[in-house]
């Protein structure tokens, strides 16, 4: 078999195991609902959940709006927490790890705000943002802003140090050999921190919704607490997490693009 | 041998301190466990009370006290089968019997006046006031509300006195926004300057009259009546109404003794807000009593009673409710007749304590 061949069936084969691993957790879920092991009142079962999902689709009962109109708000939402997350927090991070003066100034303050949660700064978001979008994007900011500035610093912290001497050998200045050589070096990492940005983007989204919703996924999960519906909560969270995997997905397919010599 | 002697010594403390031990807890152990759940709230009260005064004791209950922020997550306890009696309003309460079967066996206190809206004193809402003359205590009309931002907990009995407001206006939800925020934050956010109107309940209904904003309307100005619920699991009164009756026995205890020394049961509430962080001043806790009628065990036999039309004065409460939550799509209408076929709201265990009230049980 060619190297190509053995490649694609590696792929085929983790597929596989992917899907099997899926399937194998509806089984016992449902399994465990059916036989009675767990009551339907602390866990529907994954049919009720897919009817709701499949009424959701057109239906805004019993929360205010279809799961696509929630989807719209949330994704919307998400995209402009962790935009802006990732435009300020790579860079930061890059020249935090590469300048000393950089990190002497900004690492003692992103310390102290790291560990805050994000639902912390709920009362402040609403004071210094209002209610509308930009409150609640701050809220996913603060969450998707640590892994991007963290991973962008690790990464560019360990560039290999006899690239750097190659290129100062061969007259690259200090900011010639950042740009050069220090930011590709970092890129799997800055991927990385991309990519734990996006989790916690949509981890956040449920807290960043209690500030002020009438739409979105966190907004339609509160609304299936309020209401006693599990099924409403699974089928929204799900949402969540598969629009979560999917744009890693996305996002590790462009790191390939990007970033080839990371392949092997 | 001092080290024998001391073992000796050691033994026979042991073997005394057990044996004194053993009256208090053969008594103990002779108290049935009632696992009781409620709210920082004034329904929380009499439960309060009777463990203050040692009235559980009496009935030879031990009561084991649960502490709930708001209704869901005391329905998802209730669902994993965490409490057999609790109390909270009738939103939470209609949708625990509607999901998990759970029963309303009596009425807490009317909380139709502090289920409120509330507008900053400069807004032009209060330029007008009884602009519909069935409605003389609502401010504002159709042209001060209209297009207005109201800040609000969705899918509430808040949400009830809202629509209610509106309709006597001669609005609809379409004609104003609506922004969906829990209580704390929707405080919070009309305080920094955001919404023009902010609907509350107890106790941040004090907090909002102690900034100086002014009540626009209420459930009770519009019409909407809102009755607090006292639940019971459905396990609890279907393989223990005995529990259940000796329990309610000393909230109506409580409920009476709340109507007739309104001053030490303001204190005791105060103790019992600021043993869970709250801290009302003496009016916002004297407005608990004053705004929030109780019902004792023989008028609250009246409200189950079934009326000429074949339904009782509790039952038209919660159909108004229920009637609300279908027209909202937060139900469906199936769902509603559901739930009253079920007999959710049931006097069984009201006339079990009436029945040992009168025997002087």
């Amino acid at each position: 078999m060619t190297e190509r061949g053995r490649a694609r069936a590696a792929a085929q084969s983790y597929w596989w195991l992917s899907g099997l691993s899926l399937a194998g957790f509806f089984l016992v879920w449902h399994g465990l609902v059916a036989l009675g092991i767990v009551p339907t009142t602390i866990l529907e079962s994954p049919v009720k959940v897919a009817q709701t999902f499949l009424m959701k689709l057109s239906s805004a009962y019993p929360d205010g709006a279809t799961l696509g109109q929630h989807f719209k708000t949330s994704l919307t939402l998400a995209l402009t927490g962790y935009v802006a997350a990732v435009v300020v927090g790579v860079p930061l991070g890059l020249l935090m790890g590469w300048y000393r003066t950089v990190d002497g100034i900004v690492r003692p303050l992103f310390e102290v705000v790291r560990p805050i949660p994000p639902i912390a700064w709920i009362p402040l978001s609403i004071l210094w943002f209002g209610i509308g979008l930009p409150a609640k994007a701050f809220i996913i900011w603060l969450s998707a802003f640590v892994p991007s500035v963290i991973n962008s610093y690790a990464g560019i912290r360990y560039t290999d140090p006899v690239l750097i001497n190659v290129a100062r050998t061969f007259g690259a200045s200090h900011w010639e050999t950042f740009l050069r050589v220090g930011v590709p070096w970092a890129l799997p990492m800055v991927f990385t921190g991309l990519r734990l940005s996006l989790s916690s983007a949509w981890m956040t989204l449920v807290a960043a919704e209690l500030l002020a919703a009438t739409e979105g996924l966190g907004y339609m999960i509160q609304m299936g607490r309020t209401l006693a519906r599990p099924d409403v909560i699974i089928v929204g969270m799900l949402t969540i997490g598969f629009a979560g995997a999917l744009m890693a997905l996305a996002l590790e397919r462009v790191e390939g693009r990007i970033t080839p010599w990371r392949r092997s | 041998m001092v080290a024998f002697l001391l073992c000796a010594v050691f033994l026979v403390a042991l073997v005394g301190c057990s044996r004194s031990q053993q009256p208090a807890q053969e008594k103990e152990q002779k108290l049935e466990v009632i696992r009781v759940s409620h709210q920082p709230c004034l329904h929380a009260l009499p439960t309060y009370m009777a463990m203050q005064k040692g009235w559980d004791k009496e009935e030879g209950l031990k009561i084991e006290f649960q502490f709930y922020a708001s209704g869901p997550p005391q329905n998802e306890a209730l669902a994993s089968g965490q409490w057999d009696v609790g109390a909270y309003g009738s939103v939470p309460m209609m949708l625990a019997a509607l999901r998990y079967g759970a029963y309303c066996i009596a009425i807490s206190n009317d909380e139709s006046e502090t289920n409120d809206l509330w507008v900053r004193p400069d807004s032009p809402i209060l330029k007008v006031k009884g602009y519909n003359p069935q409605y003389p205590d609502i401010y504002g009309s159709p042209d001060t509300v209209k297009g207005k931002t109201i800040l609000l907990t969705t899918a509430s009995t808040g949400h009830y006195a809202v629509i209610a407001t509106l309709k006597a206006l001669g609005l609809n939800e379409s004609d104003v926004k609506m922004v969906h925020m829990e209580q704390a934050q929707a405080l919070a956010a009309f305080e920094a300057g955001q919404g023009d109107i902010v609907q509350l309940w107890a106790p941040f209904d004090y907090i909002a009259e102690s900034k100086g904003w002014v009540k626009m309307s209420s459930g009770q100005r519009a019409g909407a009546v809102i009755p607090g619920a006292v639940v019971a699991s459905k396990k609890a009164v279907e393989e223990r109404p005995e529990l259940v009756a000796k329990w309610l026995k000393l909230y109506m205890r409580g409920i009476r003794e709340m109507k007739q020394n309104p001053q030490a049961a303001a204190e005791m509430l105060k103790a019992y807000y600021k043993e869970h962080g709250l801290d009302l001043s003496d009016r916002a806790i004297q407005q608990e009593f004053q705004l929030r009628p109780l019902f004792d065990t023989q008028q609250q036999l009246e409200l189950f009673a079934k009326g000429p039309d074949g339904k009782s004065k509790v039952e038209e409460w919660f159909s108004a409710l229920a009637d609300f939550f279908v027209a909202q799509g937060r139900i469906t209408p199936q769902e509603k007749e559901k739930l009253f076929a079920s007999g959710f709201l049931t006097d069984k265990i009201l006339k079990m304590v009436a029945e040992m009230e009168a025997k002087g049980k």
